[in-house]
């Protein structure tokens, strides 16, 4: 903080202040993407309270081209830039720019969804896009955040618009529950976070990442240090839905109005890791042997979430539970990947696999997501025995729930493996073997209950009666939907270097 | 002739595209049909093509093989030992150092000649010039400084000689003179020798000969068993690779250097061969089904994408890839098409298989770490294999192991298996039994032995963890469990009374023997070994579509029930007969062939126990018994029932599936040549990546 009184007087103050005036305008440019978002958002406000309600569902394409926008001025503006921006409060990395575009196909698809889905009819939609955006800033943020400040604010712009949005149907009983569950687990968590984020703080004297990286790596054995990284880490740790911080996860996901339930289970989910791999690289990345006790840490917490989530999920009867509960497991399998945060491997670093796997989450998950959407709309029942014959009732939409569930297996040809794939690699070359047995053993288990999904479709009886009219299930619009993501599926999966040609380059900068 | 190899792969995967959009069922299973046969039929050129190569090859490889038995005196030996031990000790300097001390060990002789073929192996790659120049201005300089090296030898051996330690000066001397000798050709001569000699020897026997007179003999007399591998494989070119043919290899995912890399050899292509021709006989058979025709046939040809994929692939990844490509056809196909227990059936078929290639994915990824540079390559993996250190290969070797023992199935793995085969459709019963099952076996051969031999023949086995040493080693291990593949399955198959669960079973009992042959690690039983993979996917195909046929016609399997069959059907009773007593091991039919085979290899072994062979042998006679009394309560006899009077011998669609099979029966029971001559340089080539038989 600079008094303003002084730097009047003190010449050196000034000229600091200048420095950082300066700074800020030149970061102004390249902040555009961000900019073009917060547009967006006042826009939609604004057009919303113009707009009759029946016609405000297609405010959808003020935010989706908003979303486009920001999309394309990442990609011409941003893929090729590190640098601190804002006096090094964000950084602006090609890790950074990849995740956004991440976060940006994830709310694009998303948003879409939100369009066709049945609850959202005759309701007002343009704040719901308004708030989607704030919250997708949120995650913006989060992505490039590089500093402990930005850090909190991140945390706090993506939860406080996600908690609306969880009850935006607010008749909804469960959703409300939901979001009162959500609302009081995700303060706790920034609590606790915001706590450990202080301490750092108090015990750095800055907030820059650079410089708190600087000291924890100088104290990686110092009980504080770790008490405090652990404190923040249940902040990450709560976005990510890890253990034990996954409580939330179940209900929320399964009261939640469905698209908004992949928005989470996506979005809000990429973002956190990318806050949580800054963090890490900026602790481990250059300490080598000695942050040995922080990768197993890591590598405990993987083990619990994959195998805590795939032991929940094998039971579940209701379809977004068990996606909440697939999830979780797969956050685990990512942290797994993390293990490799430190690794001099050029192309299996921590940050690269995960953002890999981010991708090939993103697309099985939004479209296993794309499905249960697709049989609500038509059947108004989310639980497995809506599923039950639809091998014969919607061929194509089955085939294509199939193709997703095989991709969250991690079978080949499928994005889920070649992602998959990488994060055991990644373990197995950081030496942690053992680790990637237990992924190994957890990967058995999920199949379970991915396959019980795959023979409710085609090997039950249909609840139907095959002659009456209510057998076809003709999903129209939504078929072709999932049918572009069982294409994205396939296509990450068989030219892997497409996304891994990109991914292997990602490089974290610490301003 | 290359693209046929890929077109096998994946012409099934374009006529199931093309089924997809067929208008109705009748057209899907034409085309799906069709496709099969074109297939199959692409197989026959490849076959012919290579059989007529290989035995011309074979018959020029025994002449030369004597020939160079006869020129192969003590001179020659004793110059390649030599060569090998004065290479390691001429360029190993220990503690009386050498000029610039740059050379320190024969640890880095071995990285050199390993970073050359490292060169040799992947000549595309994007800094093997880079790399090729650097090692040549190395090897440039280290031979430049060899007449400095030997003159401070030379003189440090003076200086000893006067201060009267003879010993230390004739051993400064010999380096000297090893260092002049060896300049120039160390490399290129010595360096199959090095890594040859490597696998028993270390650095430190082959640097420092015993003392005695006779000890030293001995040594050297041991060592003359690898020269005359090294020679022989020199010249005769034995190589894995040098078998390969068709070969088509093409960059895929260039980020962790995975290549589209496909081939056959003579272990491969009998199993192509089988996949192909079983799967258009499946689909002719399956003519008669009504539910669901269209999505069956497809599933059939994703099904043969990954058959044969799997037998082709000669990259890891790509292994793994199309390994996995069959598992979910094979889900779908016993879980929608099955019996009455078909979803328990298909979960536990895909959650046990997928459990075990988890496990080679681990195996897969240790093993891609640990090849320098990095690759799924299996030549280049091959050709590693030596430098991995024994307690390495024992974790890679146990994950592949139990892998490949769940496909197999081996015992206690095999639980799987009847209730798969029993629920499965007869089609599918068919492929699982003929082909897919040997995709276990294929990977014993293929990748668990020859990468990790050392594994494979320890004859100690500690438990990690508890440190336990069994008192048995992997041989004994293994011989054991088929050992109780083959007793344990022929007893079981004879308390059953279901027909096809007899039949499963059989098939336990069956791969016992693969096992057995494994085990023995001989030229015959590996023969053997690789033979019974192809007749037990003829015969148990047959006995399957055996079954099948009398299944559709009473609609219950129960073998107390039936009886007097023979009469009924005399044509089906004819082909059936040829199927049982190929399965039984008749003299005169393929059975017989493989297992006399793999006795006589597993007699001459002198690593597995001799009372395994003796006890194996029981299960030929348990195993008649339960053909021969099958036989009996089925065809002979008076009439089960007299509905059985209604039924009529083999239609066409039955007769095209079984016909073909029972000539193959045939032809290979009279002249095993034909496939004999394929397999056996393959399976030479496999048997010698261990150079420890030769020595042992």
């Amino acid at each position: 903080m600079i008094p303003l009184a002084e730097s009047a007087t003190d010449p050196s103050l000034a000229h600091a202040f200048e420095r950082s005036l300066e700074g800020i305008r030149e970061s102004v440019a390249l902040f555009l993407p961000e900019a073009v978002l917060t547009g967006a958002i006042c826009l939609l406000i604004v057009l919303d309270l113009l707009m009759p309600k029946r016609q405000s569902r297609f405010l959808m394409f003020v935010a989706l081209a908003a979303v486009v926008g920001a999309g394309a001025l990442i990609f011409f503006m941003r893929s090729t830039i590190n640098q601190p921006l804002f006096n090094g409060l964000i950084v602006i990395d090609t890790f950074a720019s990849f995740l956004h575009i991440v976060l940006l196909l994830g709310a694009a698809i998303v948003i879409a969804l939100s369009y066709v889905y049945r609850d959202f009819e005759n309701r007002r939609m343009g704040e719901y896009y308004a708030i989607m955006l704030a919250s997708l800033l949120g995650m913006f943020l989060m992505a490039s955040a590089n500093d402990l400040l930005m850090f909190v604010i991140g945390v706090e712009l993506v939860s406080i618009p996600s908690y609306i949005l969880v009850v935006y149907t607010k008749e909804d009983r469960a959703a409300t529950e939901a979001g009162l569950k959500y609302v009081l687990y995700g303060s706790f968590a920034s609590g606790v976070m915001i706590y450990g984020l202080s301490l750092l703080y108090g015990l750095t004297g800055s907030t820059n990442l650079a410089d708190v990286s600087r000291f924890i790596v100088g104290n990686l054995d110092s009980f504080t240090v770790a008490v405090a990284s652990l404190m923040a880490f249940a902040g990450f740790a709560f976005k990510i839905s890890a253990v034990p911080f996954h409580w939330w996860a179940p209900d929320v996901y399964q009261g939640a109005p469905t698209p908004i339930t992949a928005f989470l289970a996506v979005a809000s989910k990429a973002a956190g890791f990318a806050l949580l791999i800054r963090f890490l690289d900026a602790a481990v990345a250059g300490a080598g042997e000695s942050a040995f006790h922080w990768l197993n840490a890591i590598a405990v917490f993987a083990a619990l979430t994959m195998t805590v989530g795939n032991l929940a999920a094998l039971w579940q009867e209701n379809m977004k539970r068990l996606l909440a509960y697939s999830s979780i497991a797969h956050a685990g399998y990512m942290l797994m990947g993390l293990v490799a945060i430190g690794s001099s491997s050029a192309a299996m670093g921590g940050h690269q696999v995960v953002a890999f796997y981010l991708v090939a989450y993103l697309f099985m998950t939004l479209g296993a997501f794309v499905c249960v959407v697709a049989v609500y709309n038509l059947t108004g029942v989310e639980s497995m025995s809506g599923y039950r014959g639809l091998g014969r009732r919607s061929p194509m939409l089955a085939f294509s729930m199939t193709i997703f569930l095989v991709s969250l297996i991690g079978l080949p040809p499928t994005a889920g493996f070649a992602g998959k794939f990488q994060l055991f690699a990644a373990a197995i070359n950081s030496g942690y073997l053992w680790l990637a047995v237990i992924g190994g053993i957890n990967t058995a288990i999920s199949c379970y209950y991915y396959l019980r999904v795959m023979k409710v479709m085609y090997l039950d009886e249909p609840a139907v009666e095959p002659s009456s009219p209510a057998f076809v299930l003709d999903a129209q619009g939504l078929r072709w939907f999932a049918g572009v993501l069982v294409a994205a599926v396939l296509l990450v999966g068989i030219m892997v270097d497409l996304v891994a040609r990109v991914t292997q380059h990602l490089i974290i900068v610490t301003g | 002739m290359d693209f046929l190899l890929s077109f096998l792969i994946f012409g099934p995967l374009l006529f199931a595209a093309i089924a997809l959009f067929a208008r109705n069922d009748a057209s899907a299973k034409g085309i799906c049909t069709v496709g099969s046969l074109l297939v199959f039929l692409a197989t026959i050129p490849l076959a012919w093509n290579y059989s007529s190569e290989e035995s011309t090859l074979r018959g020029t490889f025994w002449a030369q093989e004597d020939a160079l038995l006869d020129r192969l005196d003590d001179a020659a030996a004793r110059r390649y030992v030599d060569l090998a031990a004065g290479i390691l000790h001429g360029r190993s300097s220990g503690a009386e150092g050498d000029p610039g001390g740059r050379w320190n060990t024969a640890e880095d002789v071995r990285s050199l000649v390993k970073e050359r073929s490292a060169i040799e192996l992947f000549p595309d790659s994007a800094d093997a010039e880079a790399r090729r120049n650097a090692l040549l201005a190395t090897i440039a300089a280290i031979e430049e400084d060899d007449p400095d090296r030997a003159a401070t030898a030379r003189a440090k051996a003076d200086v000893a000689a006067e201060s009267g330690d003879q010993a230390k000066a004739e051993r400064l001397r010999h380096r000297a003179e090893m260092v002049l000798r060896t300049s120039g050709v160390w490399l290129d001569e010595g360096a199959e020798a090095i890594l040859i000699s490597d696998r028993t020897y270390n650095d430190q026997s082959l640097s420092s000969l015993p003392a005695t007179p006779a000890a030293r003999q001995a040594e050297i007399s041991r060592r003359q068993a690898f020269v005359e591998i090294c020679e022989l494989r020199k010249a005769a070119s034995l190589d894995l690779a040098k078998r390969l043919k068709f070969v088509t290899r093409v960059p895929w995912i260039k980020t962790f250097g995975v290549y589209y890399f496909v081939g056959i050899d003579g272990l491969s292509l009998p199993l192509i061969f089988l996949s192909t021709l079983l799967v258009f006989l499946c689909l002719v058979y399956s003519w008669h089904i009504e539910k669901a025709p269209k999505g069956y046939y497809i599933l059939f040809l994703v099904l043969e994408t990954g058959l044969v994929g799997v037998f082709c692939a000669l990259d890891m990844f790509l292994f793994y890839v199309f390994w996995e490509v069959v598992l979910l056809p094979g889900y779908f196909l016993i879980g929608i098409w099955g019996g009455p227990r078909r979803t328990y059936a298909a979960i536990k078929f895909f959650i046990y298989t997928l459990a075990g290639s988890v496990l080679m994915l681990l195996a897969m990824l240790a093993l891609y770490f640990n090849a320098t540079p990095t690759s799924f390559n299996m030549l280049a993996l091959l050709h590693d294999a030596p430098t991995m250190s024994l307690a390495f290969q024992g974790w890679v070797f146990a994950a592949l192991f139990i892998a490949f023992a769940i496909k197999v199935p081996v015992f206690p793995f095999h639980t799987w298996l009847p209730d798969a085969h029993v629920q499965a459709p007869t089609a599918f019963s068919v492929m699982l039994a003929g082909v897919m099952l040997k995709m276990g076996g294929y990977g014993f051969f293929r990748l668990a032995y020859p990468l990790c031999p050392d594994a494979a023949l320890s004859d100690s086995i500690t438990l990690p963890l508890f440190d336990w040493v069994l008192p048995f080693g992997v041989p004994a291990l293994v011989g054991g469990l088929g050992l109780i593949n083959i007793i344990y399955g022929a007893l079981v198959a004879m308390a059953q009374t279901d027909f096809k669960s007899l039949v499963a079973y059989s098939s336990v009992s069956h791969m016992g023997f693969i096992l057995l042959g494994l085990a023995s690690y001989t030229h015959a039983a590996f023969e053997g070994a690789a033979l019974q993979m192809f007749n037990h996917g003829v015969s148990s195909a047959m006995m399957f579509f055996v079954v099948g046929v009398i299944y559709d016609r009473a609609h219950h399997r129960d073998l107390n029930a039936f009886g007097g069959i023979g009469l009924q059907m005399p044509w089906y009773t004819g082909v059936a007969m040829i199927a049982f007593f190929s399965s039984l091991g008749l003299p005169g039919l393929n059975g017989f062939i493989g297992e006399v085979l793999i006795f006589l290899g597993a007699f001459q072994s002198s690593i597995l126990p001799k009372w395994m062979v003796f006890t194996a042998v029981l299960g030929l006679l348990f195993g008649s018994a339960y053909i021969l009394w099958t036989i009996r309560r089925v065809f002979l006899g008076e009439l089960g029932n007299d509905k059985y009077r209604s039924f009529s011998d083999l239609e066409a669609r039955e007769t095209i599936a079984l016909v073909p099979l029972a000539i193959m029966c045939i032809v290979i029971g009279v002249y095993p040549k034909v496939i004999i001559d394929v397999m056996d340089a393959t399976m030479v080539s496999i048997l010698e990546m261990s150079s420890k038989t030769f020595g042992g």
